[in-house]
């Protein structure tokens, strides 16, 4: 059985490096990893899952870290969106304008990150599905919308997600 | 904001380190809460609204975040984010319902077992299983136990003190129909005002309702007392009416009003 109390070192996973980090059992993924790791794509926004600007992967599946504890993520391989450089999705977002302020931007390339992974096929209304995870208070989704068809298109016509 | 909170976070691998876990933690008199997608807790922990000194993480038992699935039933553990339900059980009624849960980045780590046991009062989840006359197993006093769903749950799931929702018994039922429909107050992504789930077999119709009382609340009619009432969407209003509430969502006599444009819509669709 797994037990911690107290401040902790700790080893996470973030982005293929290992990074050391102490942490409490309370402490959310969210703050461990831009006030520990010093990680600062994931962004605090509503800080109560509601506008996804935090979102990691952790394994494979988007979570949105402000409601996940950092001790659930030791031992798991998480990726932010620092760890999505060079990738179609990044490159989609930016030649696109997939973005206004910036703020949610984070948020909104790794839900698409991960749904073209998973479903590079997906349909309008997958998409709308996976990205509703998501908030742009700038109301930027045009723009963000054209990015995610740019992404599928390149990855249907047989690019990898990543480059 | 933080999690001020100094807490313990423990993570038992098997049911027996779980029982011997809650049961140290009973006989020293620490509060515990059991953990699992941890949604709900940890906006309750970070705005002081839960006071607990341990967080019991159930995710590492198998049984707990496994589906399985046998000639009869599927069991469904309690950990169970409920997008796995929904990739794995993409056809059923349950599946539906929970895909209008939350967002989908969200349903990655809410559990089956959180939406029926929160204290948020919506439960949508556990409409479909009423229906289904789904079982449930919870750990009670180290004993595994098999309880109809309709026992134990009356707006809430009426659980004592440190009982754990273990697994959920989903029978495989001949269907003649099913039907949901959920209106929230702008966006899809909130709330329910209404969201009516109802699902008929051979003998009996269930009527489910979500975010119109200030609970879930479902009446079960035999069949031939539903083909009367499928005469008028009003009698079948009316079973509900009284239990509408106005909140800031919206007015007790909106609720029935689009309880009865849900009806209408249903009745329009079986026939």
């Amino acid at each position: 059985m797994i037990v911690i109390h107290g401040l902790n070192e700790a080893l996470l996973h973030v982005n293929g490096e290992e990074c050391p980090v102490v942490l409490r059992p309370g402490d959310s993924l969210l703050r461990v990893l831009r006030e520990q790791a010093g990680i600062m794509g994931p962004k605090g926004g509503c800080e109560n899952g509601d506008c996804g600007a935090c979102t990691v992967l952790l394994d494979g599946v988007p979570v949105k870290s402000c409601l996940v504890l950092a001790v659930e993520a030791i031992g798991k391989k998480v990726i932010t969106v620092e760890g999505l450089k060079d990738t179609e999705v990044q490159r989609a977002f930016h030649e696109m304008g997939g973005f206004q302020c910036g703020y949610c931007t984070a948020g909104f390339i790794m839900n698409t990150y991960a749904l073209l992974e998973t479903r590079p096929e997906a349909d309008e209304n997958e998409k709308n599905d996976w990205l509703s995870s998501n908030l742009c208070r700038c109301t930027g989704y045009e723009g963000i919308q054209k990015a995610v068809n740019l992404a599928q298109e390149r990855i249907q016509n047989n690019h990898p997600v990543r480059k | 904001m933080i999690i001020t909170a100094d807490l313990v976070y423990y993570k038992p691998e098997t049911v027996e380190e779980l029982v011997q876990c809650v049961t140290t933690l009973s006989e020293k008199g620490v509060r515990f809460t059991y953990y699992s997608g941890g949604t709900e807790i940890v906006s309750a922990l970070r705005q002081n609204k839960l006071q607990t000194d341990a967080l019991v993480d159930i995710k590492g038992i198998h049984a707990l975040t496994d589906i399985t699935e046998t000639n009869d039933e599927w069991v469904i553990g309690a950990a169970v984010p409920l997008n796995e339900i929904i990739d794995q059980l993409p056809t059923s009624l349950l599946a539906k319902v929970c895909a209008k849960i939350a967002d989908r980045t969200i349903r990655n780590v809410l559990t089956i077992g959180g939406n029926l046991c929160g204290r948020l009062p919506y439960r949508e989840a556990v409409l479909p299983l009423l229906a289904m006359n789904a079982e449930v197993v919870v750990l009670q006093d180290g004993q595994l136990i098999k309880k109809k769903l309709n026992e134990i749950f009356d707006k809430r799931m009426l659980l004592t003190n440190h009982t754990l929702l273990y697994q959920i018994i989903l029978p495989k039922l001949e269907i003649k129909w099913a039907f949901h429909k959920r209106f929230t107050e702008s966006i899809g992504v909130d709330y329910p005002t209404v969201h009516l789930v109802a699902m008929a077999t051979a003998d009996h119709v269930t009527l489910g309702l979500s975010g119109f009382a200030s609970f879930p609340v479902y009446t079960v009619m035999p069949m031939a007392e539903f083909s009367l009432s499928k005469q008028s969407p009003e009698s079948l209003v009316d079973v509900f009416m009284h239990q509408a509430k106005s909140d800031e969502r919206s007015s007790a006599e909106y609720r029935v009003h689009l309880l009865q444009t849900a009806l209408i819509e249903m009745l329009e669709v079986i026939s």
